[in-house]
């Protein structure tokens, strides 16, 4: 797999402040790359810094193996925290003046407007557009010139919910065709819902980075309840089970290795522990990342 | 170079307040000569024949320095239109669509730029113009002396246009530079150059250099009832406008390459 993007201890301080503390991440060619994080948490100032914008305190990136030039950039579709246009301009003479500075024929804007479906409205000033009009004039902007690499900073950030659905539809098309995107968000849904890859973080420091699936965990958890739940408790303990949380009597809780929903029952069943309540569940993203950032 | 340009006329011609602004300017421009023409009727025929103000070669002295004045106009056009790209963050999106820093610093000393050749050209045939209108008879070489004032002249809108421009890139918002540029321009540099400095540095300070050292402002003209008027360029004004026009120029640049977006 090829490399598009590495960090190695990219770090930003602000002050006192340590805002991203020696990030290393490593982004492979055609993956959707999601870096989740509760807001505050620094997504926004480590892709400042990979998009040239926000100068590191130290520590280093390299995009395409290349090192940190600006021409990289021309290679990149960004969009950094919101849209951002001329607002006295229109969609269409805004996406020109990018197309200009990306070198890319004018010709293009029209076929971005198209994926993003605002041709109709490419004349009206960019200033009259709606919020989710201008996030797709934002990925308009970002498909010129059909780069190798998106950059999204919250891309359905403030949308309604048939917004959201169709920047992600636009996002899966996007990565169907073979482009490698980077998402920041703080939406674990939306990155369980888009990306192929995760990277956690919180307070600037980076928790876990990998596949979706393995930050997910393939760990089942089963929901028990019994009548009894101090001796539930005690009997799933002595069978080396976590107990991960206790919601008035129902305990979440992961295996240990060898152990399935069947043999618990069996085995809790022998030990005269009547459950009246077990259910498997699939971890989510949204237990890990609480585990996680914890 | 082309391609940045290109991108500033595309940014720029449809920016309703810029137009207007530019408009004003130029209207402020043909109305200092329009006064001038009133001067011409009447009693300011004879304020005229006293003083000579619209006299050939005498009316680019006086032109010249309304022109510098109106020089402030034009640094709040820059002024707006630089801390318009802070203020709507296209600065930074330009960056990140593939602009570098240094491209960034020159397409706004190339916004400068021609707004510095623009207006020293439209000041220089309107006051040839002029100068013909008042002066019926005289010939073109009789136009001509003097006009080694427009290349002060240059100097002196090209070094407020940097000013301008390094105050909106510090500051970033347009009613803050506009009034910190105003304020600089009046009374504060006259408080640091009388009160503070006691006079001592009048031929120094970038305000007097530019609004009256390169450029001298008419009253001995007008105390000489016209016999008596700035003829060349003093070396020592010309030379600390250049110097502030690199300073100007290159603390901007400092700026943009360093901080961040």
């Amino acid at each position: 797999m090829e490399t598009i993007l590495n960090t190695a201890a990219l770090t930003k301080h602000y002050g006192p402040i340590t805002a991203v503390n020696g990030i290393d991440l490593h982004v492979e060619r055609g993956s959707v790359y999601g870096i989740l994080g509760p807001n505050g948490s620094g997504k926004t100032t480590t892709l400042g810094m990979l998009l040239g914008a926000i100068h590191p305190s130290s520590g280093s990136f390299s995009w395409f193996g290349k090192g940190t030039g600006d021409e990289n950039r021309k290679r990149i579709g960004a969009i950094l925290e919101h849209p951002i246009f001329y607002p006295y301009l229109s969609g269409a003479q805004n996406l020109r003046i990018t197309a200009r500075i990306k070198g890319v024929p004018e010709k293009d804007v029209d076929r971005v407007l198209q994926i993003v479906e605002l041709s109709a409205r490419k004349n009206s000033p960019a200033a009259t557009y709606s919020l989710g009009m201008k996030q797709r004039m934002a990925i308009a902007a970002a498909l010129l010139g059909d780069p190798e690499v998106l950059v999204l900073d919250e891309p359905t950030n403030g949308l309604d919910p048939q917004g959201i659905a169709e920047i992600r539809g636009l996002i899966r098309e996007v990565a169907a065709s073979g482009k490698t995107i980077l998402i920041a968000s703080h939406l674990l849904d939306e990155v369980e819902k888009v990306c192929t890859h995760v990277a956690v973080i919180k307070n600037g420091n980076l928790l876990a980075q990998g596949h979706v699936n393995e930050i997910l965990g393939d760990e089942q958890l089963l929901e028990i309840a019994s009548a009894d739940p101090a001796g539930l408790k005690l009997q799933l303990e002595q069978l080396h089970c976590s107990v991960r949380s206790d919601e008035s009597g129902l305990f979440l809780v992961g295996l240990p290795e060898g152990m399935d929903a069947s043999s618990l029952n069996k085995k809790l069943v022998e030990s005269g522990q009547a459950i009246h309540h077990l259910r498997v569940r699939k971890k989510k993203l949204e237990e890990s990342f609480l585990e996680i950032t914890a | 170079m082309k391609k940045l340009l290109q991108i500033e006329w595309i940014k720029l011609w449809p920016y309703k307040a810029f137009r207007i602004l530019f408009i004003v300017y130029f209207l402020l421009l043909g109305l200092s000569l329009l006064i001038g023409r009133s001067l011409n009727n009447g009693e300011g025929e004879e304020l005229n024949k006293l003083f000579k103000i619209l006299s050939v070669p005498n009316i680019w002295n006086y032109y010249l320095f309304v022109a510098v004045l109106l020089n402030i106009v034009l640094g709040i056009i820059v002024i707006f239109v630089i801390s318009n790209e802070y203020s709507f963050k296209t600065m930074r999106q330009n960056l990140i669509d593939g602009l570098n820093r240094n491209q960034l610093f020159v397409s706004k000393l190339l916004l400068i730029s021609i707004l510095t050749f623009l207006s020293t050209l439209v000041v220089y045939i309107s006051g040839l113009i002029a100068g013909k209108v008042y002066n019926p008879d005289a010939t073109f070489s009789d136009l001509l002396e003097r006009n080694v004032l427009i290349g002060g002249y240059a100097i002196a809108c090209f070094g407020t246009l940097s000013m301008a421009s390094l105050f909106a890139i510090i500051l970033k918002r347009s009613g803050l530079a506009t009034i910190v540029f105003i304020l600089f321009i009046f009374p504060l540099d006259v408080i640091l150059n009388q009160g503070l400095l006691k006079g001592c540095c009048n031929d120094y300070l970038p305000v007097s250099v530019l609004f009256k050292g390169i450029i001298e402002w008419p009253g001995n003209m007008i105390r000489s009832f016209g016999e008596e008027a700035q003829t060349a360029l003093a070396w020592l004004p010309v030379t600390m406008g250049l110097v502030y026009i690199g300073l100007f120029n290159f603390l901007s640049w400092f700026i943009i390459r360093r901080r961040d977006l």
